[in-house]
């Protein structure tokens, strides 16, 4: 009789106290909400004139060392740049650029093979010599379709297999591509198997960039194509920091850069957004070691931006995510749809895709 | 002594009231347009710093709480939800539940598995401790010790196989530190009643606390019904460690360090002990929150400063009771 009054009271007590947290979080996340706001239309945009639109997919084939491709894009941004009367490559570095996309037109066969150990090695290395010669690609890198497609990576190993030693040993590279931070072991590895080994730069700069693409090209005897890829992404940069100087003319607010990831973050001056940022003349956090930092809402609405910018790899979500918090949606920025939503990834991509992040950062600038 | 908690939490919900990035001046007109329903507008005072406020004093009061518990339960000043790896069982469970995005949904899983995750560990170093139905002190810190590694282990292993998904793996690591940017009253509402319910259980059984210290047997001649009052205890004990992981990530030996201090002050029963566990753990969060603000600290978060503090603390309890352990 005790034991079934004891049951009964040990019932009353857990059911009660589990009703209580159930019902509390019954009320507070199912009772409330408010709507989200609607995805802005990318139609209102700032005009920029004598400028022509481009494809980011044909733009992405060049960067891969399609040289009919740069060789119009060369051309289509002298064009620009004349009738905008803005700087461009000289008058020689084009004519260079334009013998060499001749040139490349029919590459040399190569069997030489290269190990890139780096996801911006293994860009270089994309661009500048045939599949058949690189002994496998990082598994990371091919999550990013938009920017290396499934037919140019399927054919290429991966890099994530437990054998790598003896697999690379069967290839017999003639050199692999390391930075200061690849994996200490795989180093080892590599001198033990007598492949020498060269150390790319893994600083977020154009130039750093460039050095790659040519320490690349100078490795893999094709130095011609390294000098035209770097010509190519100089032209481009120059052709885009046009853009930027006009609409950042036209602009009267601050844009706010922003990350999501359950919190806001903005870019420092280490990342590769943040050195475009200073490109564009936009403040920038200063940060020497990591390449983001933590933002407050309560920042974000002191700063009062005429336009929030915010990079994520999964707009859906993060919008869902985002402007649950009522403070976002009250942004003016927000309320007259002058936010938008940029690739994640290709902000990160520091090798011969910086051409894009820098796009896609001046065409946020337009909103 | 007396008022001086007193008038530290006032001033520490003073501080926190008003520091941040908007003027005072214009938020506290906002924030009374909002009160007479004259305004619907997101106020940084009312939607921001009151919740974080609340959400500190509550984590606090948790933290210490379940440490000073925990502590009592085991008999042990080392024990705490960071050492036995309770922290470390609910943010494993916290970590799934992240990878799956099913908070995403249903925000209120994330709490649950945070207590799910810290029951179970709290369960398995208990029974791992026992050794013929007597609890072993060097034996529990052990086995907190072992199944804290093996819970690290399985995270890793979860961190290794999202290793592709770095932005993932990067929010997680976030996560873990234990930031208060950004809380709101969503975070309030995942963590309150878990709080609330584990705050009154721990206090209602301060009393029974006290007579289970003298050993088992004495406290059930004493008229305690232990294994109830243990279970419901180590059911309190998840859900405060489970609500603040969900709601803060993991402040590591925040439980560790508060409760031997406080107990150097009031003693050790824990009819005095608890209450103050409480009050002072709360404002000690919410105080160092308030410092590394004013401060402008932004590479460290409030997680990193307690795992630091504690961390040297925790050294030095075993360097003191290094004897003690050699001898059992």
């Amino acid at each position: 009789m005790r034991l079934k009054m004891m049951n009964k009271s040990n019932f009353i007590v857990y059911s009660c106290t589990a009703t209580i947290i159930l019902g509390w979080w019954l009320f507070a996340f199912y009772a409330t909400g408010h709507p989200l706001p609607p995805i802005p239309n990318p139609q209102v945009r700032i005009q920029i004139p004598n400028s022509t639109q481009w494809e980011q997919a044909t733009l992405r084939d060049a960067l891969l060392g399609d040289t009919v491709l740069m060789r119009q894009y060369l051309l289509l941004w002298d064009e620009e740049n004349k009738l905008n009367q803005t700087a461009y490559l000289s008058p020689e570095e084009l004519n260079r650029a334009l013998q060499l996309c001749d040139f490349e037109a029919s590459p040399t066969a190569h069997a030489e093979r290269f190990f890139p150990q780096t996801f911006n090695a293994a860009s270089f290395l994309l661009a500048l010599v045939g599949k058949d010669q690189i002994c496998s690609l990082p598994e990371g890198l091919r999550r990013h379709t938009d920017l290396y497609p499934d037919e140019i990576c399927a054919t290429i190993p991966s890099e994530s297999n437990r054998h790598r030693a003896e697999i690379l040993s069967q290839q017999n590279p003639k050199a692999a591509f390391v930075s200061n931070y690849s994996d200490p072991y795989t180093i080892e590895m590599l001198q033990q198997q007598g492949i020498a080994m060269i150390a790319l730069e893994a600083e977020n700069t154009l130039e750093a960039i460039q050095n790659g693409i040519i320490s690349v090209g100078a490795v893999t005897d094709r130095m011609e194509k390294a000098e035209l890829l770097t010509l190519f992404v100089k032209a481009a940069m120059l052709t885009i920091d046009h853009r930027a100087n006009y609409v950042m003319g036209q602009r009267t607010g601050p844009v706010v850069f922003v990350y999501y990831q359950m919190g806001l973050q903005v870019p420092t001056s280490k990342s590769l957004t943040g050195y475009l940022l200073k490109r564009l003349k936009v403040d920038v956090a200063h940060n020497p070691i990591g390449w983001r930092l933590p933002m407050s809402e309560e920042k974000l609405i002191a700063a009062s931006p005429e336009s929030l910018v915010i990079i994520t790899d999964d707009p859906s979500t993060t919008h869902s995510q985002l402007f649950l918090s009522p403070a976002l949606a009250q942004l003016d920025a927000v309320k007259q749809g002058r936010f938008c939503y940029i690739a994640n990834h290709i902000q990160h991509q520091s090798n011969q895709f910086i051409v894009l992040a820098y796009l896609d950062l001046v065409e946020a600038l337009r909103i | 002594m007396k008022w001086l908690f007193p008038i530290i939490f006032v001033l520490v919900a003073i501080g926190t009231c008003i520091t941040g990035d908007i003027p005072w001046s214009s938020l506290w007109q906002e924030a009374l347009m909002r009160i007479a329903g004259t305004s619907q507008k997101w106020n940084a005072l009312l939607d921001e710093r009151v919740p974080r406020l609340l959400i500190l004093l509550l984590c606090g009061a948790s933290l210490a709480t379940a440490g000073a518990v925990m502590q009592s339960l085991f008999q042990s000043p080392l024990a705490s939800p960071s050492v036995l790896g309770v922290s470390a069982g609910g943010s494993l469970f916290a970590i799934i539940v992240l990878s799956l995005q099913w908070h995403l949904a249903y925000p209120a899983i994330w709490p649950l598995a945070a207590v799910l995750g810290c029951l179970l560990t709290l369960l398995m170093v208990y029974f791992l401790a026992m050794d013929r139905g007597q609890m072993q002190i060097p034996l529990l810190i052990l086995s907190g010790v072992a199944v804290s590694t093996l819970l690290l282990t399985l995270q890793s292993v979860l961190l290794y196989l999202l290793r592709d998904q770095w932005q993932l793996v990067m929010t997680i690591r976030e996560w873990e530190v234990g930031s208060t940017l950004n809380r709101s009253w969503k975070q309030f509402h995942l963590m309150a009643p878990l709080a609330l319910v584990g705050l009154y259980g721990c206090w209602h059984y301060r009393r029974e606390l006290d007579l289970m210290s003298l050993g088992d047997e004495e406290a059930e001649n004493m008229g305690v019904d232990v294994r109830k009052v243990r279970w419901r205890l180590f059911l309190c004990i998840a859900l405060l460690t489970g609500g603040v992981i969900a709601s803060l990530g993991i402040i590591a030996f925040f439980g560790l360090v508060l409760p031997n201090l406080l107990r150097l002050i009031y003693g050790p029963r824990n009819q005095i002990l608890i209450p103050q566990c409480m009050i002072v753990g709360s404002v000690t969060l919410a105080g160092m929150d308030l410092i590394l603000r004013l401060m402008e600290i932004q590479w460290m978060t409030i997680g990193n400063v307690s795992a630091v503090i504690g961390g040297i603390f925790f050294m030095g309890l075993l360097f003191k009771n290094r004897y003690r352990f050699a001898w059992s």
